[in-house]
C-alpha cells in the first residue's frame, strides 16, 4: 500500500487527526502559559520598577504566600494611586499600607471590582497581574532595629481593565479595588 | 652719650618723614582713587542724564521726564536678567508689603458660582465677613441691593479703597437650610489674613496644618495651631506646604525652628560673589521628636521650600507630594523715592547641606530641581473637593449639583442623622441613584455620577452645620497627598469608613406610564 493509500486509510485518519489535534491544543498550552508567566513577569517587573520609584528607600519582599482568595478581611482597601493608559487595555496600580507586615488584600490573578471613593460599586472588572509586598520609610534613614516604627508595610497590585476610548483611565485615580461583592437573591 | 645725639637724631627724624611722605602719598593715592570713581560714577549719571534729555528733547514721539525715567530703570532691570527683579510703584509696594505682613485682601470670603447663584464656601477667620456674621454655605442674592447675577462679584468685593464704591458691602443672603433671608452688611475693613488656612484632627491621632503663606506671623500662628492640636490629643503632624509660594525668609527659618534642636543650620544666605556665607541656625526648638510629615507639591516655593529642605536634610520629616518650584533666591525691595521702589535678588539660600536649589523642569517622574518628595505622587496639588470630572458637560455637572443641594437641604430640614457620615453617604447614594439624569446611562457613568453628586450632598451639609473639622477630614479623603501622608505617620488608618454598596439599579418607568405599543 502506498503512504497516500495509508492515509486514506480511516484507522491512519483517525491517528493523524488525534495526534495533530493533541500537537495543537498541547503547543497552544505550552503557549500560552510561557505568554502568561511573561505577562505576570513584565507586570512584576513593571510594578517593582513603580514602587521603588515612587517610595524612595523602598525594600521588596518576594511574594511567598499563593493566595487564590482574599486574605486580609479589615483594614483599607487597596486604592488607585496610578494610571496608565493602554491601547487595548488600561493599567491601574493600587497600594494598601498596615504598621506591621500583613496579608494581602487580593489574590493573584483574582478578578476585582471598582468602587469609587464613596463605595459605590461599578460593574467593571479588573485583572490583578501582579502583586508585590514591600516596605517604605516612615522615618528618614530608617533602621532596622526599629522596624514596627521606622518601616510601613504595603501591597501594591498590577491591575488591567479593557480600553474604552470614551473613558478617562485617570478618573480612577483614588479608587477602591474590591473582591466582587457576594450576589444575593431578593427574598 | 652726648657724643652720639648728633648721630642718633638723623637715624630717627629720616625714616619718620620718610614713613610720613610715604603715607602721605599713599593717601593722596587712595583719595585721588576715590574722586576718580565718584568722578566716573558720576560722569555716568550725567551720561545717562545726558541721555534722558537728549530723547526727551530730540526723540520724535518722546515721554514726560518721569516717565523716561521709570522706563529706564525698568530696562536696567530687565538687563539684569533676573526673573524676580522688578520696578514697583506706589500701589504695588504697598500691595507687596501687606501680603508679607499679612494683610487682608477682599472681605474674606470665598464664592463658588453654582449657574446664576453664587455661594459662599468659606469664611476666612479674622474677616470682616466673619465678624459681620456671614456664614459658610449661605447664598449671596444681591450686593448693595443689586441682584448678583447682574453683577461682577470682582469688582464689588475689591477693598481696594480707590476702587471700592463704599465703605461697606451690603449682602443679602439666602440662609441655608430653611431659605430665611439676612441682610448683612459687611465693613472694608483692613484685616490680618492668618497664615494658617485650615487645621484640625485628621484621625483623633493625626494632626493637620495648612500654612498657606509665609508672612510676618506665620511661625507664632503655626506654633500656636500645633500647640493647640498636641493639646487635643495629636501625637503626629501632617503639615501642608502645597501651593505656599512663600513670603518671609527670617519667618520660614523660625518655622522651621520649632521641629529641629536648638542650634542646628536651619539655612544659609549666600551673597554676592559666593563669599561670606550666612548661617542661620535654630532658635525657637519646641517639638524636636513629634512624628512629622510634610506635603509639597510644584507650587511649594521659596520660604516654604527652605522648611521644607530643612525638615529633610535633618532628617526630621518624608516629604510627600511632588518636586518643589526650586526658588533658591531672595528678593530685596530698596524703595527710591515716594513713588518707585524696586525689587532686586540680593541673596542665594542654601538647604542645611549647602545645596542652592534649582528652577524644576520637566513634569511627573521626569522632573528635574526643586527638592525631590520622599514619596512621588502622580497628582500631588490640593483637591478642590467641589470638583466634578474634566469629562463632563456643564448640563451634568449642574445636575449634580442641583440634585446634591436639593438632598442636602432636605436632609437638614428632616433632620436625618448625619453621623456616622458613612451611613450618610449611604443613604445620599440610594437617594441619588433614583435621581440620575435620564440622559446617563452607561453603569459606570452613573455611579460615579451617583459619587460625585454623595460628595457634594455631605459637603453641603457639612457647610452648612458649621464643621469645618468634620468638613476637612471628609474632603481629605479624596485628597491623594493627605492619604500619603497619613499612610506615613499612620500606615493603614482610614479617614472616613467607606462601606461598598452596589449601584442601585435605575428607576423603571412605570408600567402604567409606558408608551402602549401601537395597534
Amino acid at each position: 500500500m502506498s503512504g497516500w493509500g495509508r492515509l486514506t486509510d480511516s484507522r491512519y485518519r483517525r491517528w493523524f487527526a488525534v495526534t495533530f489535534l493533541t500537537a495543537v491544543v498541547g503547543q497552544a498550552g505550552i503557549f500560552g502559559a510561557v505568554a502568561t508567566a511573561h505577562a505576570q513577569s513584565r507586570g512584576s517587573d513593571r510594578l517593582d520598577a513603580w514602587v521603588v520609584t515612587r517610595y524612595r528607600g523602598a525594600q521588596l519582599f518576594p511574594d511567598a504566600e499563593f493566595t487564590a482568595t482574599s486574605l486580609a478581611t479589615s483594614g483599607p482597601r487597596p486604592r488607585v494611586e496610578s494610571t496608565i493608559a493602554g491601547r487595548r487595555a488600561d493599567t491601574l496600580v493600587a497600594v494598601h499600607f498596615s504598621a506591621m507586615w500583613a496579608a494581602p488584600a487580593l489574590g493573584k490573578n483574582a478578578r476585582v471590582q471598582l468602587a469609587g471613593p464613596t463605595g459605590t460599586v461599578v460593574p467593571i472588572t479588573a485583572r490583578i497581574i501582579g502583586r508585590r509586598a514591600f516596605r517604605a520609610p516612615r522615618t528618614p534613614g530608617p533602621s532596622t532595629l526599629r522596624p514596627d516604627s521606622n518601616w510601613r508595610y504595603g501591597w501594591a497590585y498590577l491591575a488591567v481593565i479593557a480600553h474604552d476610548d470614551g473613558r478617562l483611565v485617570s478618573r480612577f485615580r483614588g479608587w477602591l479595588l474590591l473582591d466582587p461583592l457576594p450576589t444575593t437573591s431578593p427574598p | 652719650m652726648s657724643r652720639l645725639r648728633p648721630f642718633v637724631r638723623p637715624l630717627v627724624i629720616v625714616p619718620l618723614v620718610a614713613i610720613a611722605t610715604g603715607a602721605a602719598f599713599a593717601g593722596g593715592m587712595l583719595y585721588e582713587r576715590d574722586v576718580a570713581r565718584a568722578r566716573d560714577e558720576w560722569g555716568e549719571a550725567r551720561l545717562l542724564s545726558t541721555a534722558i534729555d537728549s530723547v526727551r528733547v530730540n526723540a520724535l514721539d518722546s515721554l514726560p521726564g518721569d516717565e523716561l525715567i521709570r522706563r529706564a530703570v525698568s530696562g536696567m532691570l530687565r538687563e539684569l536678567q533676573d526673573p524676580y527683579a522688578a520696578m514697583l510703584s506706589t500701589d504695588g509696594f504697598e500691595q507687596y508689603r501687606g501680603t508679607l505682613q499679612g494683610a487682608g485682601r477682599g472681605l474674606g470670603i470665598a464664592i463658588r458660582r453654582d449657574g446664576a447663584s453664587h455661594r459662599i464656601t468659606r469664611v476666612a477667620e479674622g474677616s470682616p465677613a466673619l465678624m459681620a456674621g456671614v456664614r459658610a454655605g449661605d447664598r449671596i442674592l444681591a450686593v448693595n441691593g443689586v441682584p448678583v447675577a447682574a453683577t461682577a462679584t470682582a469688582g464689588v468685593f475689591d477693598t481696594d479703597s480707590a476702587r471700592a464704591p463704599a465703605s461697606q458691602v451690603v449682602l443679602t443672603l439666602w440662609r441655608a437650610p430653611h431659605g430665611d433671608t439676612v441682610r448683612v452688611a459687611v465693613p472694608r475693613t483692613a484685616w490680618h489674613m492668618p497664615a494658617v488656612a485650615e487645621h484640625g484632627l485628621l484621625i483623633d491621632s493625626i494632626g493637620y496644618v495648612r500654612l498657606s503663606t509665609i508672612s510676618a506671623r506665620s511661625a507664632d500662628e503655626l506654633e500656636n495651631q500645633v500647640e493647640e492640636l498636641l493639646r487635643r490629643g495629636a501625637q503626629s503632624l501632617v503639615l501642608d506646604l502645597r501651593g505656599n509660594t512663600g513670603g518671609l525668609f527670617e519667618e520660614g527659618v523660625r518655622a522651621a525652628s520649632l521641629f529641629l534642636p536648638r542650634g542646628a543650620i536651619v539655612s544659609s544666605l549666600v551673597g554676592r560673589g559666593n563669599t561670606d556665607v550666612q548661617p542661620y541656625r535654630a532658635r525657637q526648638s519646641r517639638w524636636t521628636e513629634l512624628p512629622l510629615t510634610v506635603l509639597v507639591d510644584g507650587r511649594t516655593a521659596s520660604a516654604a521650600e527652605v522648611i521644607a529642605a530643612a525638615l529633610q536634610d535633618h532628617g526630621r520629616a518624608l516629604l510627600v507630594g511632588s518636586p518643589t518650584y526650586g526658588k533658591g533666591l531672595v528678593q530685596r525691595v530698596v524703595r527710591l523715592s515716594s513713588d518707585i521702589a524696586i525689587r532686586l535678588t540680593t541673596a542665594r539660600w542654601l538647604t542645611p547641606r549647602g545645596v542652592a536649589l534649582e528652577r524644576r523642569t520637566g513634569k511627573g517622574a521626569a522632573a528635574h530641581g526643586g527638592i525631590e518628595p520622599d514619596v512621588l505622587l502622580d497628582y500631588a496639588a490640593r483637591h478642590d473637593p467641589y470638583s466634578v470630572p474634566s469629562g463632563w458637560s456643564d448640563v451634568t455637572a449642574r445636575s449634580a449639583s442641583v440634585a446634591a443641594d436639593s438632598l442636602a437641604m432636605l436632609a437638614l430640614r428632616e433632620r436625618w442623622p448625619t453621623r456616622p457620615l458613612s451611613l450618610l453617604e449611604e443613604h445620599f447614594a440610594d437617594s441619588l441613584s433614583a435621581m440620575t439624569p435620564a440622559t446617563i446611562r452607561a453603569a459606570d457613568a452613573r455611579a460615579e455620577w451617583i459619587t460625585v453628586a454623595t460628595r457634594h450632598a455631605v459637603l453641603r451639609v457639612l457647610e452648612v452645620e458649621r464643621a469645618p473639622e468634620a468638613l476637612l477630614r471628609y474632603a481629605a479623603r479624596d485628597d491623594a497627598a493627605v492619604r500619603a501622608g497619613i499612610d506615613v505617620v499612620a500606615p493603614g488608618a482610614e479617614l472616613t469608613r467607606v462601606t461598598p454598596q452596589p449601584l442601585p439599579q435605575p428607576l423603571s418607568v412605570p408600567s402604567g406610564r409606558r408608551a402602549q405599543p401601537r395597534p
